[in-house]
C-alpha cells in the first residue's frame, strides 16, 4: 500500500477538483477548506470486520428499538432502566414526535457509529450519530479516485468493495418509500457538507432538491420540476436537521424548511430519513445506557464496550468523578462535533476547581470518560510517516435488514498531541479498506 | 356542567399580496372527557386545499395552502360545545415535569418560590409530591398579587424569568411564570390556549398535575378555569400551544386580528 504515496498529490489535487470540501463555520464566518485525504489507509482484518459488524448491528437495532419505545409506550421508563430525566428533558427529544410510528418503524436508517481501537487491540464505542451523520462520500470518492490512480495496488490486494454505498443507501430509501420518487434534501449550497449531498444524489439515483423545490398540497409531498410538472415523493433523504425541517412544526423563522412535511410524515405519506427525534437516542447522556439497552430490547449482553463512562447524575459516579477528575475526559452532553470536551489533564489547578463547580450546579449536563489510549495510525508527512491518533465512522444502514458498510471514515488529528479528531476541528481522512480474504 | 356557543375569528391581513401560503389552523376545540363537541363548523378562506391533522401533543386542526396570491386569511370557527369539568383525568406525559424553551427557571424564579415556600412554612424549598389545590392556590394568589395584566408590555418571545423581571405582561406570561413556578416545585404543568366566557381576544391558562388529574387554573384571573373554558391547544409553553402558524412567499407586512365570542346556553 505503500505505493499510494506517490499518488497522493494527484488525487488530493483531483478531489480539489472534485469539490471534496468541509465548511466550517467559525465567528459567525463560513470557510470552506479541502478535507485532507491521507493514501495510507487503515486495515481491518476480515475476521475482525465480522466482529465489529455484529456488534454494530446489535448496537443499532437496540436503538432503534429505544426510539420506537420513547416515542411510543416508553416501557424501559417505567420499567426503571433509565430515568426519565435523560429523555425527557434532553435537547434531542421532539414531543412533536410523539406516537408517530415512520414507514416500516425503521428510525436510524444511516447511522454512524465512531469507534477507537485501543492499544490492546479492543475496540470502543465513542459517540452514536443518528441524526444525519456525514461522511460517507469521503472514501467512497477517495477509492474511486485511488483506484484510478494506482489499480495494481487493488489487484495485489484483496480489498472489499466500498463502492456498493450508493447501492445500499438506494435499497434503504426504497424500502421505507411510501410511493413516489426518492429525493437527498440539501439546504444548500452552503452547507458544511453540500459535496456529499450532491454526491450521494448523483449516485443513488435520487433527486438533489432544495428546499424550495418540495411543497405540501392535500397531505402529500410534491417535487415541482423545472417544467412545472409535479412529482409525488416517497421518500426524503433530508440533510437538514429537526429544528429547521418544518416551520409549521418546529423552529418557525426557518427558512431552509418545507411548511407543513412534518404532517405529512405523521400520515404515512412521505418516509423522512432518518426519523426526527432520533437526537434523544445519540445523546451523550443516553450513551451510557446503550449496552443495557442491549441487554433490554434484545436479550443479549453488548458485543462492543463503551469507553468506561461516568454519569454526574448518579451520586457514586458524581464522587468518581470529582476525585480522578486530573485524568478523565468531561462532556458536555448537550453539544456535538468535538465542541464542550474538556480533558482533565490539559487543566489548571484553578479552572479544575471551576470545572468542579459546574459539574456540581449541573450534574445532568456532564459525563466523564476514562481516556482511552487509542491506536495512532501512520500519516504521511514529507518523506516519511508519523504516528497520530484517529478515529473511525462505521456506517449502518437499516432497510429490510441492518448492514453495515464494509469500509468507513477514518479520521485522524493532525496535531501530534490531540485525541479529538473531528472534521469541524481541522483533522483529515483516510480511506478504510476491509480484507475480503 | 356548561353548554357553550362559540365563535372564533381570526383575520390574518396582508399590505401586499402573498402567494404559496402555508398555514395550520387549530381552531378546533379538544375532544376529551373535559369537553365534547355538539356542533362545529370551520371556515377558511382562501385555500386550495384543507386536510384535518393531529400532532405529537394530541392538538387537532386544520393545515391547508393557498398557492395563488391573495391579500388576507380569514378562519371563522364555531359551535357548541359541552364543558362539564375542571379537571381531567388523561394521562400524564413525562415532558410536563421538565422546563422548556420558555419557562427556564432564573433567579427571580427561584426566588419567588423560595419566598413563597418561606410563606408556607416549609422553608425546606420545594414542596415535592404533597402539593394540593390549595399550595398551588395560594401560589396561583401570590403571583396575581405581583404581576400587573398590562397588553403591550411583553412580545410573544417573552420568556417566563423575563416576563417576571418587568412585573406586566398578559396571560402568556402569566401562564409561562405559572407553570415554571409549578414545575419548579416538582409539580408537572402544562400550557393550555382557548376561549373563556365573554368577548375578546383567545387566552390562555395552565394545568397542574394534581391528585391523579390535571386542574385547569387561570392565573390571569386568579381562578380555577371552570366549565366557561374551552380548550383548544395544550403543550408544554406558548410555541407548542399556538393557535395559528403559516408561512407564506411575498414581501408584505401582516396585522392579525382575533375576535372570539363564548356565551352560556341556558
Amino acid at each position: 500500500m505503500r505505493d499510494m504515496v506517490e499518488h497522493m498529490e494527484g488525487i488530493n489535487r483531483l478531489m480539489a477538483r472534485y469539490g471534496v470540501k468541509f465548511g466550517i463555520y467559525k465567528n459567525r464566518e463560513f470557510h470552506e477548506q479541502l478535507f485532507p485525504f491521507d493514501p495510507l489507509p487503515r486495515v481491518i482484518g476480515r475476521d475482525e470486520f465480522l466482529y465489529l459488524e455484529k456488534g454494530l448491528a446489535q448496537r443499532v437495532d437496540a436503538l432503534n428499538c429505544f426510539l420506537a419505545d420513547v416515542y411510543g409506550e416508553k416501557k424501559i421508563v417505567k420499567d426503571g432502566v433509565i430515568p426519565e430525566d435523560f429523555i425527557f428533558s434532553s435537547k434531542g427529544y421532539l414531543p412533536q414526535c410523539e406516537g408517530m410510528v415512520p414507514p416500516k418503524q425503521v428510525y436510524s436508517h444511516i447511522s454512524g457509529i465512531d469507534l477507537v481501537q485501543a492499544k490492546d487491540g479492543d475496540w470502543y464505542i465513542l459517540e452514536d450519530n443518528l441524526r444525519i451523520p456525514s461522511g460517507a462520500s469521503y472514501p467512497m470518492i477517495a477509492r474511486e479516485l485511488t483506484r484510478q490512480a494506482s489499480p495494481r495496488t487493488f489487484m495485489k490486494n484483496h480489498v472489499a468493495d466500498n463502492r456498493n454505498y450508493a447501492g445500499m443507501l438506494k435499497e434503504v430509501m426504497n424500502h421505507v418509500n411510501t410511493g413516489g420518487i426518492n429525493v437527498v434534501l440539501t439546504p444548500g449550497r452552503y452547507n458544511a457538507a453540500f459535496f456529499e449531498h450532491s454526491y450521494l444524489a448523483e449516485r443513488s439515483g435520487a433527486i438533489l432538491a432544495m428546499p424550495q423545490d418540495l411543497y405540501v398540497e392535500n397531505n402529500r409531498l410534491y417535487y415541482r420540476q423545472y417544467q412545472g410538472k409535479q412529482l409525488q415523493v416517497g421518500t426524503v433523504y433530508r440533510r437538514i436537521s429537526d429544528e429547521y425541517l418544518d416551520p409549521l412544526c418546529f423552529e418557525p423563522g426557518s427558512l431552509i424548511g418545507v411548511p407543513g412535511i412534518m404532517d405529512v410524515y405523521r400520515s404515512g405519506n412521505v418516509a423522512l430519513v432518518n426519523a426526527p427525534g432520533n437526537g434523544v437516542a445519540d445523546d451523550k447522556g443516553i450513551y451510557y445506557f446503550v449496552p443495557q439497552m442491549v441487554k433490554y430490547y434484545l436479550g443479549e449482553e453488548a458485543i462492543l464496550k463503551n469507553a468506561p463512562t461516568y454519569l454526574a447524575f448518579y451520586e457514586q459516579d458524581r464522587k468518581y468523578i470529582l476525585e480522578h477528575l486530573g485524568r478523565l475526559v468531561v462532556k458536555d452532553v448537550s453539544e456535538a462535533g468535538g465542541y464542550g470536551v474538556v480533558f482533565g489533564r490539559d487543566l489548571e489547578k484553578e479552572k479544575l476547581e471551576e470545572l468542579k463547580r459546574t459539574i456540581i450546579g449541573d450534574a445532568r449536563r456532564f459525563i466523564a470518560q476514562e481516556v482511552i489510549d487509542f491506536i495512532d495510525l501512520d500519516i504521511v508527512e514529507g518523506d516519511g510517516s508519523v504516528p497520530r491518533k484517529a478515529d473511525l465512522r462505521a456506517f449502518v444502514l437499516c432497510g429490510k435488514e441492518t448492514k453495515i458498510w464494509p469500509s468507513g471514515l477514518t479520521r485522524f488529528s493532525r496535531n501530534p498531541d490531540s485525541f479529538v479528531v473531528n472534521s469541524s476541528q481541522g483533522g483529515g481522512f483516510k480511506d478504510t479498506w476491509v480484507l475480503s480474504q | 356542567m356548561k353548554r357553550l356557543r362559540f365563535r372564533y375569528e381570526m383575520h390574518l391581513k396582508l399590505d401586499q399580496a402573498v402567494w404559496d401560503h402555508h398555514f395550520l389552523i387549530r381552531c378546533r376545540p379538544m375532544e376529551s372527557a373535559r369537553q365534547q363537541k355538539e356542533h362545529l363548523s370551520v371556515k377558511i378562506e382562501p385555500a386550495d386545499f384543507i386536510w384535518e391533522v393531529k400532532d405529537g401533543f394530541g392538538n387537532e386542526g386544520y393545515a391547508g395552502s393557498a398557492k395563488r396570491p391573495h391579500n388576507s386569511l380569514l378562519a371563522v370557527s364555531e359551535g357548541v360545545v359541552r364543558v362539564d369539568i375542571t379537571k381531567t383525568s388523561e394521562p400524564l406525559h413525562p415532558m410536563y415535569r421538565f422546563s422548556s424553551a420558555y419557562t427556564m427557571p432564573g433567579e427571580g424564579i427561584r426566588r419567588f418560590l423560595g419566598e413563597a415556600c418561606l410563606e408556607q412554612g416549609r422553608e425546606g424549598g420545594f414542596w415535592g409530591r404533597n402539593v394540593g389545590e390549595k399550595e398551588l392556590m395560594y401560589m396561583m394568589d401570590r403571583l396575581y398579587g405581583r404581576f400587573v395584566y398590562s397588553p403591550g408590555a411583553t412580545t410573544v418571545e417573552t420568556t417566563a424569568e423575563e416576563a417576571l423581571a418587568l412585573g406586566r405582561g398578559v396571560c402568556q406570561d402569566y401562564a409561562h411564570i405559572f407553570i415554571s413556578l409549578c414545575r419548579l416545585a416538582g409539580i408537572p404543568a402544562r400550557y393550555v390556549a382557548g376561549l373563556m366566557l365573554g368577548e375578546g381576544v383567545s387566552h390562555a391558562w395552565v394545568e397542574a398535575w394534581t391528585d391523579g388529574g390535571w386542574l385547569g387554573m387561570d392565573p390571569t384571573n386568579n381562578r380555577l378555569a371552570g366549565d366557561g373554558y374551552i380548550k383548544l391547544t395544550h403543550g408544554r409553553d406558548f410555541r407548542d400551544g399556538s393557535i395559528d402558524r403559516g408561512r407564506f412567499m411575498g414581501f408584505s407586512g401582516q396585522s392579525q386580528e382575533i375576535f372570539v365570542k363564548v356565551e352560556e346556553i341556558i
